[in-house]
């Protein structure tokens, strides 16, 4: 309850802060349809030359466009002000502050901040996902729309528990302040559904670095092509990665020696 | 001291700050394997047959060049331009007898001499993995690649320079420029080599500055080209550079005493 109270205080903040710039809306609107439309030319190249990528059709793999956007929204108001900050305060000595304070400091290091701009992304990516059912003429039933909700939230918790194994490692190697970058350069792969790659790529997508469940399994679960066993392995390794983030990020903090005096 | 001798003091400077970050070039280097993604989906693409005159193989030589060409022709200099100039560092570089542009450059080089120690290695090894990929190698061919990637980064710096010199009036300068590479990633052929687009639009591509930047260099090595088109876009990218060099002379001379009027 407590943890709620401070949540709510928190995000309040937040939006009090980022109210002061609010021409950053307009120049956030902007990027996130100039970047969609970049996404959406992209993929249009492709259905210049083939009827279907990787058996999926041009609405589908709209869909797949909507969830990229979706959870870069996701990325970038939640994880990149909060997780990717702690590399910053590891080296410049401010992490003191978050560890003195009487909170979990894995709670005030993950939520402490929202850029609420960059939920833009979110509310366009979900517009697209909306588009693209209509351009279907398919109604997702219950169980569809509840199994892609159930997806969405594995997608965040796994996305979330990368992002803070990455920011851990930073409390050995302080010079690796780009680590964050290196999630983009993967999920550069995930505009597109993952039954493209073959072979060792695919199996690199899904189980190691698991976009797969991120941006397609999300749409085929909206499709009602997600079997059940996939979606109970979802859960699984969300749970799973949850877990051993928050071990890693405990032992780590065991090996903070701040940098001021 | 000679220019020569000014630079070899700046590259030594640069080599060692360089190795000093090496981890965090690495990771950098690895931000760059987009190309490698549209490899990945253009061959599955293809797999059925050519897509407008490109089999398989032609899209693993294709991209994997151009992966290299854009390793080597990595630019980042308005973020350090933007931030110094936000926050009056670079009135500190002003005051060294030397244009810091300069000092920027050296910085790059000393990147591309790390990059390329590490990208000769894998280089070899994807010649392993995939011993079919095929390019047009001639003394000519040869000559003309180093040439052109050499201006295509010269192209890249400028350009992102000139973009970098908005700072002085400007605070989305950063912004711009990204939209500014997203037509790199499009039209440059990261997305998928021009030759796939739709006629029209390659033939706008074909002299936009995006190509020159980066598969220029690939598309020579490909050997695809007829030699009128290679001569035709020499001359192009001939006008592009001379097009950038004096924007940013024009840029540079106006940003300074912008610069100099509210930093004094």
């Amino acid at each position: 309850m407590r943890y709620l109270r401070l949540l709510l205080i928190f995000y309040k903040n937040s939006l009090l802060k980022e109210l002061e710039y609010r021409v950053n809306f307009l120049s956030n609107v902007f990027m996130s349809v100039f970047w969609l439309a970049w996404g959406i030319v992209g993929i249009s190249i492709f259905f210049g030359h083939r009827d279907k990528m990787g058996d999926w059709t041009y609405p589908e793999v709209l869909m797949v466009v909507g969830l990229f956007t979706f959870f870069n929204g996701v990325m970038e108001a939640f994880l990149r002000p909060n997780v990717g900050a702690v590399i910053e305060q590891i080296r410049d000595g401010t992490f003191d502050f978050v560890l003195t304070k009487p909170v979990n400091a894995q709670f005030i290091a993950s939520l402490r901040n929202i850029v609420v701009w960059r939920l833009v992304d979110v509310i366009i990516g979900l517009a697209v996902i909306v588009y693209a059912l209509g351009q279907l003429h398919v109604t997702p039933t219950c169980w569809h729309i509840g199994s892609f909700v159930v997806m969405l939230a594995t997608g965040t918790a796994m996305v979330y528990a990368i992002w803070l194994l990455m920011v851990s490692l930073a409390f050995w190697f302080v010079k690796i302040d780009n680590i964050t970058e290196l999630f983009y350069a993967f999920y550069e792969a995930g505009r597109y559904p993952v039954t493209i790659y073959r072979g060792a790529v695919r199996v690199l997508l899904t189980f190691v670095v698991p976009i797969a469940f991120i941006t397609t399994f999300p749409a085929s679960a909206l499709l009602g092509r997600l079997d059940q066993t996939t979606l109970w392995i979802g859960v699984g390794v969300a749970l799973g990665l949850l877990i051993v983030s928050n071990r890693f990020w405990n032992f780590a903090l065991r090996h903070y020696s701040s940098a001021s005096s | 001291m000679t220019m020569l001798h000014k630079y070899a003091a700046l590259l030594r400077r640069a080599m060692g700050l360089m190795l000093e970050y090496r981890a965090s070039i690495v990771i950098w280097m690895l931000t760059g394997v987009m190309p490698l993604v549209m490899l990945a989906v253009w061959f599955a693409l293809s797999e059925d047959g050519p897509i407008a005159g490109y089999a398989q193989n032609d899209f693993v030589s294709y991209y994997l060049l151009l992966t290299l060409t854009r390793q080597l022709t990595n630019v980042w200099v308005i973020w350090e331009l933007d931030y110094e100039i936000r926050h009056g560092d670079l009135s500190i570089k002003l005051l060294h007898p030397i244009n810091p542009i300069h000092e920027y450059i050296a910085s790059h080089l000393a990147d591309k001499v790390f990059r390329l120690w590490v990208l000769l290695p894998l280089a070899v090894l994807a010649w392993l993995i995939f011993p079919t990929i095929h390019y047009d190698v001639t003394p000519l061919t040869l000559t003309l690649f180093l040439l052109t990637l050499a201006v295509a980064w010269l192209l890249r710096f400028l350009s992102q320079y000139c973009f970098g010199i908005l700072a002085f009036w400007i605070s989305e300068a950063i912004t711009l420029n990204e939209i500014w590479f997203a037509g790199m990633l499009m039209l440059g052929g990261v997305v998928a080599p021009l030759d796939l687009f739709p006629a029209p639009v390659a033939a706008i591509a074909n002299y936009l500055p995006f190509r020159f930047m980066l598969s220029f260099p690939v598309e020579i090595m490909l050997g695809r080209m007829t030699p009128t088109d290679v001569v035709t876009g020499l001359f192009v990218m001939c006008g592009w550079l001379a097009f950038f060099t004096l924007l940013y002379r024009w840029l540079w001379r106006k940003g300074i005493r912008q610069f100099s009027a509210f930093g004094a």
